[in-house]
């Protein structure tokens, strides 16, 4: 078993390299240059696989990413990898892997008595048999029992990136077709030419070529290529998507060829491909031919064949046999005899094949068997034998010729299928030659074109006959999809179960849906439904396909958007100095900001209640920074803001602010804050923190949209300033402490006042407005001098206790004053009568955004949920935002609790709400109801801490 | 993803834009004076087409600005990109 | 006595690789220019009153204040000296009268990255679908763009093959944080 085959001479691999790997726990021995695949058949594993159904002994089929068999976990723990196809990777030393959907092992798995049960396991068996009494009851068994690879358990060790990139020309695809293409289009130096392959190195399939012209044309199209500045290759990369507009996906494997621990930054890349024209050359893939036990290992496509023998230099087995339908194999098997390897016979269903086929074949003492048919196979882990019958000459059916031939390895062909997968998912539509019984293109709306095989340009006639599956014998053995474990009888009996749609179909037998996505399979299961429901393959239409056109790595598409990378994160200018003060963040929006600041072993909530204390009875500091900040500039500025605000924007006064609320046009609130009047044609908008850049847009929206002929301008200068919200009764001893040129008195300086001056000699803004209820100044100078500003006034508010305080405190203040927060207290239907602003509404004249909408029937609803104060009877009594008001007969929802804290400064809880019709309804008992708990509340003014609003004027 | 050509940035990718869905939709000109069934119309009432569509979209990441385009829904394709004033343009192509 | 003292964005921090290298530049003030009037018409009292020819999409104006970047129709940024923001402030003021025309010092509000090595482009096509290519992108040239899921000011300075990417300070630090991480093999 160990024994390593020897190479013949005119191999791609190093002949005299040694590469250790282990498959199956075992230690093996290949070459440089060799595949997993071609590795493992140089020492003569057999087995690969079990498939997925039944646990059939699986062999390998294909030589790349057709192969449906030997799909492997590569790799473990944070390494691994499971349904990696053994034909496409690299070997690489030390490399590790597994056959799947085995118990033990691949040689000797026990669930292979699955097989025994075939009867049972029909196509569609997940829906018909594991029925009682639910499919719940089998599930964990049948995923146990049938099942790819191992889904990894840790987080991958390896790093991916993405990359972008233009061209005026792709050509996907570097064999000889694609090199060609490429080489053309790359005369006009102009040009930018990208040329992409799958393979670990271009050439395609004339790197299983053993002719001489063959592969010194290859050789000197890739120098010529390397010479060329304007051609850009890509090996290793597969494109697996094809969008709108001509854009690509295709992931490069970068590292994967060194294994685990390559060293490399990243193992994988993924292209995103921007093109102005695309060329397809990607090939076509061979079909099996469909026959009673036609997926034994050692029955092998002769393209793969052909692969093994010239790439890898392998001499497969002591018996090859072909079966055919057209002419290609035939030249495979002569290519083999030119190199030394013994071709036993050729086996064709054609009763006639072209003669010089049949000459060269007699010449080199191949028997061939026209007019005949593979009706069996046997072997126990392999083919060992074949049942073949012969036409009857005079076609008298009850003439019967049966033989039985000694058979190693069995090549097989019957006919190809271009690979028009991407051309598919760019929208192209498919059209069936039936000359070949292939899919070629038919049209197309990108700019793309397809060349070579891909485009049924197969470089000689294939002279096939259609033979979709063999008659006359029963098909419940003749496999059709070898991942899926789909055969004949399993299209059969769809098609009599009145299953017509391909779609349907597909998806009723699976054919065509495992990790291959039919790369084999899908058109000989189109034959066969043709058959089966007496249609012909154009009628009966094809699927079409969908990316990715193979599996991608999940962490390809993640790139390096992982962890602190995952979104973009806004940091406020004093960040540190929160850091150093003890801050706990959390992400606000896109803001990381500080929540509160817990002393050594204080709990949040705790830290919270203090700092909302500390507020109300001393002073807190709180970085406001990332409050919006709009300047609104122009000579029709004014009249803009009178549009877009519901409240009164003509009679604000230079250095007066004024509250606004905000709607669209549906009359939905969408935004509040404090308008100042910086100068006549000149207005700072405060907008709810985070949200500057959305009143933006909205801003922008109706100027360019509809009002285009006002003058006006937006400036979003919210990270211009660094804000620092002083809150509290001595936050204007704290402040005037420091060196300013505004007169900060009481008497000077009033509520929703703003100066603009110098603080410690450099140009700052004050706004006194109040999100807490106490006397708050918020101070904004250049965001450069922000962290310095924090610094300075945690030091001289030091001995009046100034206490930093975050964002909860922030809304347990304003939720005791029961001051709206747009978003939290309202919701999609909220309007400003909901919220009592209906007076504001009547009077103002003029037309503004959203006006119309309050006033439809929707807007007039007496029971719309409005904004109201809840009061639990029972003070001990504790809710939380989400808690349902019951209607009186407890069927059905009247509102629901928006806000609610614990108030340290009452010791209540505190709540809001909307309830319907709730300002009708103030003193109203209700019931509040959360988590199975009821509890009477009543319905109150929201301002539940000093009403009289005297801390505000202190 | 598609792609777009921004008339002031040129072609950029789908991801830099907003779309504002339809355009030409006329504001009422005295929102005051209208039925509630012409306003409604107004804010709800929009195109569905298989084939051109005539909408807005943001270059919210480069120049911030709106422009119209016409894109045929069934292939995708772009096939006119017009300023915010002006009027669609008469396009061949695509399905109607 | 109390004094405020200046801070930049990233305090020094950097990406020091091979061939990429990102460090934060704090040569500059910048001043924002936003024309009330868009028109035609508007923009050509505005080039007169400037004396200048101002540049249009993805073009870099040099000029006596400093460099222009076009941001926006009608709407442009200006690299000045840093701390001379003031003085060209009113000095653009005074040559453009009071009214339609909004300026305003935007320094602070910004953050300025110098990137430079030869894999530049290469990973400045990894946070942005424009093309980096020198025909694309030659040096002299700006242009706006999603650049790691943000929206950016990129250009080139004429004759420099280094960019600079104008980004609000707020994602400052993340930014050196996308570049040490999509550079890892440079």
């Amino acid at each position: 078993m160990n024994q390593t085959i020897r190479r013949l001479p005119h191999a791609r691999i190093e002949a005299d390299s040694t590469v250790e790997f282990f498959f199956d726990g075992r230690r093996y021995t290949g070459k440089k240059g060799d595949s997993l695949a071609s590795a493992l058949l140089a020492n003569g594993v057999g087995v690969v696989g079990r498939s997925f159904k039944l646990h059939r002994p699986r062999g390998i089929l294909g030589c790349g990413t057709e192969e449906p068999n030997a799909l492997v976990q590569l790799e473990s723990g944070e390494y691994t990898e499971p349904n990696v196809r053994a034909t496409l990777i690299p070997l690489y030393p030390g490399l590790v892997a597994k056959g799947q959907n085995a118990w033990p092992s691949v040689r000797f798995d026990l669930l292979g008595a699955v097989g025994l049960c075939k009867r049972l396991l029909p196509a569609s068996f997940y829906y018909k048999t594991f029925m009682w009494p639910n499919w719940r009851s089998w599930e964990w068994l049948v995923r146990r029992i049938a099942g790819l690879g191992t889904a990894p358990q840790a987080a991958d060790a390896e790093r991916y990136v993405k990359q972008n990139i233009h061209a005026d020309v792709v050509v996907v695809g570097a064999g000889r077709s694609g090199l060609e293409a490429a080489l053309e289009a790359a005369r006009d130096p102009a040009k930018r030419v990208l040329l992409i392959d799958s393979q670990e190195e271009p050439g395609g399939r004339l790197l299983g070529s053993p002719v001489p012209e063959e592969r010194s044309w290859l050789a000197n199209a890739l120098s010529e290529v390397a010479q060329r500045d304007n051609i850009t290759l890509l090996c290793r990369t597969t494109v697996n998507g094809y969008y709108d507009n001509n854009v690509l996906a295709a992931l490069e494997r970068r590292s994967n060829h060194l294994g685990p621990r390559s060293g490399n930054a990243f193992r994988e890349c993924f292209w995103r491909v921007f093109a102005g024209r695309v060329i397809l050359a990607t090939g076509a893939i061979e079909r099996p031919l469909v026959f009673p036990n036609n997926d034994r290992p050692g029955i092998m496509l002769a393209s793969a064949v052909r692969e093994y023998t010239h790439r890898y230099g392998l001499t497969l087995a002591r018996e090859i046999v072909f079966y055919t339908n057209n002419d290609s194999a035939w030249q495979v098997a002569l290519e083999l005899h030119r190199v030394g390897v013994k071709v036993d016979a050729i086996i064709d269903i054609r009763g006639a094949v072209d003669s010089a086929l049949v000459e060269g074949a007699r010449d080199a003492g191949i028997n061939h068997y026209l007019g005949t048919r593979v009706i069996n196979t046997k072997g126990r882990s392999g083919i060992r034998r074949l049942k073949i019958q012969r036409a009857p000459a005079d076609g008298d059916p009850s003439v019967q010729s049966v033989e039985s031939l000694p058979c190693e390895l069995l090549a097989i062909s019957g006919g190809w299928t271009p690979t028009l997968h991407l051309y598919s998912q760019s929208g192209g539509k498919l059209q069936y030659r039936e000359s070949d019984a292939c899919l070629i293109p038919d049209c197309n709306n990108q700019n793309i074109s397809v060349v070579g095989r891909a485009a049924g340009e197969f470089r000689g006639e294939l002279n096939l006959q259609c033979q979709w599956l063999t008659p006359d014998v029963p098909p419940e053995n003749q496999w059709v999809d070898f991942q899926y474990d789909v055969t004949a009888a399993d299209i059969q009996l769809a098609a009599r179960e009145n299953f017509v749609s391909v779609e349907h179909v597909k998806r009723y037998t699976t054919n065509g849906m495992s990790v291959d996505q039919g790369k084999t399979s899908n058109v000989n299961g189109l034959g066969i439904l043709a058959l089966a429901t007496d249609r012909e393959i154009p009628a009966v239409g094809t699927t079409r396909f969908r990316p990715p056109f193979h599996p991608t790595t999940i962490g390809a598409y993640a790139g390096i958007e992982l962890g602190a990378l995952y979104k973009p994160v806004h940091l406020l200018p004093a960040h540190k100095a929160h850091l150093t003060c003890g801050a706990s963040f959390d992400d606000y929006g896109s803001w990381q900001r500080p929540v509160c600041y817990p002393k050594p072993g204080e709990a949040e909530a705790a830290a919270i209640a203090r700092e909302a204390v500390a507020v109300r009875e001393a002073v807190g500091l709180l970085d406001y920074s990332p409050l919006g900040k709009l300047e609104v500039v122009g000579p029709d500025a004014r009249a803009f803001l009178d549009r877009v605000y519901i409240n009164n924007m003509v009679s604000l006064k230079h250095g007066a602010a004024r509250y606004g609320l905000m709607l669209n046009e549906a009359g939905i609130v969408i935004d509040d804050g404090v308008v100042v009047c910086l100068a006549e044609d000149h207005f700072l908008l405060h907008t709810t923190s985070g949200g500057a850049a959305v009143i933006h847009r909205h801003l922008d929206e109706w100027l360019q949209c509809e009002w285009t002929d006002l003058q006006v301008v937006v400036n979003n200068c919210t990270t211009q300033w660094a804000t620092m919200m002083l809150s509290g009764p001595k936050a204007r001893d704290v402040l005037q402490q420091l060196d300013c040129d505004i007169d900060l008195s009481r008497e000077s300086f009033g509520h929703m006042q703003y100066r603009e001056g110098h603080l410690l000699g450099q140009r700052c803004r004050i706004l006194r407005a109040s999100f807490t209820g106490e006397v708050s100044f918020e101070v904004s100078v250049p965001a450069r001098y922000g962290q310095s500003l924090w610094k300075i006034l945690m030091q001289r508010g030091a001995n009046m206790g100034i206490t930093p305080f975050g964002i909860e405190a922030l809304m347990l203040l304003r939720t005791e004053k029961g001051y709206l927060h747009i978003g939290a207290d309202t919701d999609g239907n909220t309007m400003p009568q909901d919220l009592g602003w209906g007076g504001a509404i009547a009077r103002k004249a003029g037309d503004f955004i959203g006006s119309r909408s309050l006033s439809l029937p929707v807007g007039l609803d007496a029971d719309r949920l409005q904004f109201t104060g809840l009061e639990l009877l029972d003070p001990k009594g504790q809710t939380i935002s989400g808690a349902h008001i019951l209607s009186a007969d407890e069927r059905t929802t009247n509102g629901y609790v928006t806000s609610a804290v614990h108030s340290p400064n009452l010791n209540r809880t505190v709540a809001l709400g909307i309830v319907a019709g709730a300002a009708q309804r103030q003193g109203e008992e209700v019931t509040v109801f959360y988590d199975g708990l009821r509890q009477r509340a009543r319905l109150v003014s929201p301002c539940a801490y000093d009403p009289e609003g005297n801390a505000l004027n202190g | 993803m598609i792609r777009i050509e921004c008339p002031w940035c040129g072609l950029r990718s789908e991801s830099e834009f907003t779309c504002g869905g339809q355009s030409h939709i006329v504001r009422p000109e005295n929102p005051a004076e209208v039925s509630d069934e012409i306003w409604a119309e107004y804010l709800y009432q929009r195109e569905n087409p298989r084939g051109l569509h005539r909408e807005r979209w943001r270059h919210t990441y480069g120049c911030r600005q709106w422009f119209n385009v016409i894109r045929d829904t069934v292939t995708h394709e772009i096939l006119a990109v017009y300023h915010m004033t002006d009027s669609a343009p008469e396009v061949s192509g695509g399905r109607e | 006595m109390d004094e405020l003292i200046e801070e930049t964005v990233l305090a020094g921090a950097s990406v020091q690789r091979k061939t990429l290298q990102v460090v934060e530049l704090a040569a500059f003030g910048l001043v924002r220019l936003q024309a009330c009037d868009r028109t035609e018409r508007g923009l050509a009292v505005l080039s007169e009153q400037l004396g200048l020819t101002l540049p249009g999409p993805g073009l870099v104006l040099d000029s006596q204040e400093g460099a222009w970047f076009w941001t926006a129709p009608g709407e442009w940024l200006v690299a000045v000296t840093a701390g001379a923001e003031e003085q060209s402030l009113s000095a653009l003021r005074s040559r453009l009268g009071s009214e339609g025309v909004a300026c305003s010092i935007v320094t602070d509000s910004h953050v300025v990255l110098e990137i430079s090595g030869v894999a530049a482009r290469e990973v400045l096509a990894r946070g942005s679908t424009v093309d980096f290519h020198p025909v694309n992108f030659p040096t002299g040239k700006c242009l706006l763009t999603q650049f790691a899921g943000l929206p950016v000011l990129l250009a080139t300075l004429p004759g420099r093959d280094t960019f600079i990417l104008f980004a609000d300070r707020s994602v400052g630090q993340y930014l050196i944080e996308w570049f040490k991480s999509a550079s890892s093999d440079c």
